[in-house]
């Protein structure tokens, strides 16, 4: 087994959004993350990962279990952190505890006793009375107290201040350090993931946009200025994603999987390479989602 | 797993369930004292005749003990959409499976209540010959009762909106025909006979029926 | 038609041949009267069918022994079955008394009428009123019901005042279950006596023994009650009774009740209950007997009208509501298998819930 996740040829609709032929793949021992604008369908994709939700059509294969078919089992090595907080509002952190403990038998009770410490949570907290910050700490503790194979968080640190989406990471790589676990964390808060994940996996109305090593991803998005550009790119060595025209006949290109050597292309036809500039992983993610829903357009 | 279900149960309906059991104690005995003002007198008659008068009141908290237990079990699924039940560890079935058993298991503190104070309530009244007392009787024929409300509403409300909705739905539907029907002056009872079918045998509300006296004959 | 004018030709005719030669003018005066009376009569009821034809368009007569019932449109078919078998339910239960129905015909029409006049007030007789679609059993009851009080009330006062009213149809409509529960939970000695199997007590209770009803029905303690519970003004009587248990002052307050006399301990389910026992026992002129042997104590007519001793009788009677105890909180085992099984059912249907699958 290769990938924690396989998913192919995924459809689902739910009135008018609708996710059609999903394929992605989530490597083992990786920290995937999962990006998109609101709406994009990662929710919807997650839920559908873990069995909330039933497809139409396609094949899911989390942990080496079939989804929904073997749900139970492949939930039970599992940790999952909500986009929204789903706990009973009427417990209190202990008793929130001792009811998720009661369904996970690798639940380590020594692990959860230190996260409630360094998360500066008291037991006696009802959930009904926690901050959001609080709350999202919580779910975080108990996932991780879970020691799942596979930890799947849904906008883990949406609406959290600094310091509390400091202290959810810093437990995050404390416990991916500790052991060998898959991280599938969905954000469309670009720059966290940046940070700390290794794939990325980009999705845009209920389509994947993109799927790659977040170096490449990262590295391979270049913006070019051009000077004297040819008014048909013709056969690139790379990407073409976007092409604006500035001033005079000055043109800046995006690109995709740009390599140093590629410059000789430009002496080909005849244009200048003025300049070649790094896009950080937001800027690219913009790029590439404007290129998405945008053909590339001609002047 | 059962355990955690219970005790969580248990938070949620704790308040009601001591209010419930304190009703359901303090009702055979509230019955039993029109036997002993009347006794004096002997008037055994007018007594039987409060208790079927005020009877009622048995099947009436059997019904509402049902009814909260099933809607506590699943409010605060309900408020957080069932996401956290259905990303358990466990098969669906077996989830409601043990969420039901909770609720059947905290059922018994009611019809325990109603069972010490019939005992107390029997102990302390004297009955004529002809007379008996059925403290245990009445408590399993509540406990019954009580149990047949609970596994309807549990149903009703571990489906999705839409299948209560078209569970009210019909009852309201059948409800305003009957209405029509009556305005219309048309001579046609569709209710009676609903009504006959869910209240006699073998229907599933037959054990509310009947007279809920301690005292009897 | 022509048969209703036998009765009163008759008369005219015994009338006329009492008037024989000889006799004098006032007794002449007096024939007269009666002829005229008779005449009178005559008019009045070809008046009255008349105005019954105009007013009901088609009245149908259905006749059975001495039952008359004029019957609107309605109950046309129905009125014929009803009328002959109501005369055989008021042969069964009055024997040969029956016939005193004759002489007060029925007017049966329909609760439902909207624009025609009633029968009632046109022609002279017992109005019963009914919807239109009752079924012929119904109607039936519905007949009887009102003619066996009229037949009733010729019984002798000592009768009707021991049981104020009888049914036509016997046991049928007596709720013995009620009667169970008045056994079981009489306060009066007798009462309780007679659930603990005194046969003795039992007459005691039903008011068939020859006793003075204060001190042969009620003991001390009972009479005691009894004027507490009753509703009358106070009295010195009566409070010396209930405050000083004074026994005296209690027969005496007792013996001012309303009627002259105390009920007997058991109310008049009851006491219809052996009426009704002594009748199917004693057969065709059981009721005859009954009203023939007025005068004797209750208990000897009774006995009369059943052609068995009075303690068997009693006894039959006592065993008849001791069988229909009532239904008990006690549920049956029917009920509560129903309600597991039911329960268990629709924990079914929540498993299979689309949201659980």
């Amino acid at each position: 087994m290769s990938n924690a996740v396989e998913i192919r040829d995924l459809h689902y609709q739910a009135g008018s959004f609708a996710i059609r032929d999903l394929a992605l793949n989530v490597p083992n021992g990786c920290m995937y993350g999962f990006l998109g604008p609101n709406g994009a369908g990662k929710t919807t994709t997650i839920r559908l990962m873990l069995g909330l939700l039933r497809p139409l059509s396609g094949r899911i294969s989390v942990l080496g279990g079939s989804i929904p078919q073997e749900a139970p089992r492949v939930l039970g090595r599992t940790g999952y952190v909500p986009e929204q907080p789903h706990l009973y509002s009427a417990f209190s952190i202990d008793e929130a505890m001792r009811y998720h403990a009661a369904f996970y038998r690798t639940w380590d009770w020594t692990w959860a006793t230190e996260l409630l410490g360094s998360f500066g949570l008291a037991r006696s907290q009802r959930l009904g009375k926690l901050s959001k910050g609080e709350m999202g700490k919580l779910e975080m503790l108990l996932a991780l107290a879970q020691r799942p194979e596979l930890l799947v968080l849904d906008e883990p640190t949406d609406g959290l201040d600094p310091v509390v989406r400091r202290d959810v990471l810093t437990a995050l790589l404390e416990f991916v350090s500790q052991q060998n676990a898959t991280v599938f964390i969905s954000s469309h808060l670009v720059h966290e993931l940046e940070r700390i994940c290794d794939w990325v996996g980009v999705m845009d109305h209920g389509r994947l946009v993109a799927e790659l090593p977040m170096h490449s991803f990262k590295n391979g998005i270049k913006r070019l200025h051009i000077a004297s550009p040819p008014a048909e790119p013709g056969d690139t060595p790379f990407v073409l994603l976007s092409r604006e025209r500035t001033n005079g006949d000055a043109e800046v290109w995006v690109v995709r999987g740009w390599q140093g050597p590629m410059s000789q292309y430009f002496d080909g036809v005849g244009a200048t390479l003025r300049d070649v500039v790094d896009l950080d992983l937001e800027e690219g993610f913009v790029e590439l989602l404007r290129t998405f829903r945008v053909p590339v357009q001609e002047e | 797993m059962f355990r955690a279900m219970l005790r969580a149960h248990w938070l949620w309906s704790r308040l009601f369930l001591l209010v419930s059991m304190l009703a359901a104690f303090a009702a055979p005995l509230l019955m039993a004292r029109g036997f002993s003002a009347r006794n004096q007198l002997g008037m055994f008659g007018w007594a039987l005749d409060a208790q079927r008068e005020y009877g009622f009141v048995y099947p009436l908290l059997a019904g509402a003990v049902g009814l909260i237990l099933a809607l506590t079990a699943w409010s605060a699924d309900h408020r957080g959409k069932h996401i956290y039940a259905l990303s358990l560890p466990i098969p669906r079935w077996n989830f409601v499976l043990l969420r039901f058993g909770a609720g059947a298991v905290l059922l018994a503190l009611p019809v325990v209540g109603l069972w010490l104070g019939a005992l107390v309530a029997s102990a302390t009244t004297v009955l004529p010959a002809s007379l008996h007392a059925y403290p245990t009787i009445l408590a399993l024929r509540f406990g019954l009762a009580a149990f047949v409300a609970y596994a309807l509403f549990f149903a009703v409300s571990a489906g999705s909106n839409r299948t209560a909705g078209v569970f009210l739905g019909t009852i309201a539907g059948l409800v305003v025909v009957q209405i029509l029907l009556n305005t219309l002056e048309l001579d046609v009872d569709i209710l009676g006979p609903i009504t006959a079918g869910l209240m006699l045998w073998p229907g599933p509300f037959e054990v509310f029926t009947g007279r809920w006296m301690l005292f009897d004959v | 038609m022509c048969r209703q004018f036998v009765p009163l030709l008759a008369l005219v005719i015994v009338v006329t041949a009492r008037a024989a030669p000889g006799q004098s003018t006032a007794e002449y005066q007096q024939h007269y009267q009666r002829l005229r009376q008779a005449s009178a009569q005559l008019d009045a009821h070809f008046e009255s069918v008349s105005r019954v034809r105009v007013v009901a368009g088609s009245v149908d007569t259905s006749r059975a022994g001495a039952l008359v019932v004029y019957a609107t449109p309605e109950f046309r078919a129905r009125a014929h079955i009803a009328t002959d078998s109501a005369w055989l339910m008021l042969t069964r239960v009055f024997g040969g008394k029956a016939s005193l129905a004759g002489g007060n015909p029925l007017l049966l029409e329909s609760s439902e009428r909207h624009d025609s006049a009633s029968l009632e007030g046109v022609v002279n007789g017992s109005l019963v009123e009914l919807p239109a679609g009752t079924p012929v059993a119904q109607v039936t009851h519905g007949l009887v019901n009102v003619i066996g009080p009229v037949i009733y009330s010729h019984a002798d006062v000592e009768l009707t005042r021991w049981l104020p009213w009888i049914y036509g149809d016997t046991i049928i409509r007596l709720n013995l279950e009620s009667l169970y529960e008045e056994l079981a939970t009489s306060p009066w000695s007798a009462s309780r006596g007679c659930f603990g199997a005194s046969l003795l007590a039992c007459r005691r209770a039903l008011g068939i023994t020859p006793d003075d009803p204060a001190t042969g029905w009620y003991d001390a303690t009972d009479r005691r009650n009894y004027v507490a519970h009753m509703l009358v003004p106070p009295t010195t009587a009566t409070r010396d009774c209930i405050r000083d248990g004074d026994d005296q002052a209690c027969i005496a307050s007792m013996n001012r009740a309303p009627g002259g006399a105390p009920e007997p301990p058991l109310g008049a389910q009851a006491r219809q209950l052996l009426v009704a026992l002594a009748i199917n026992a004693g057969g065709a002129e059981a009721y005859d007997r009954l009203i023939d042997h007025a005068g004797e104590p209750m208990e000897a007519r009774i006995s009369a009208a059943a052609g068995m001793p009075i303690d068997t009788l009693v006894h039959r009677w006592r065993a008849r509501i001791l069988t229909v105890h009532p239904k008990t909180v006690a549920a049956d085992a029917r009920a509560a298998w129903a309600a597991v099984v039911w329960g268990v059912l629709l924990m079914v249907v929540a498993l299979r819930s689309s949201r659980w699958r």
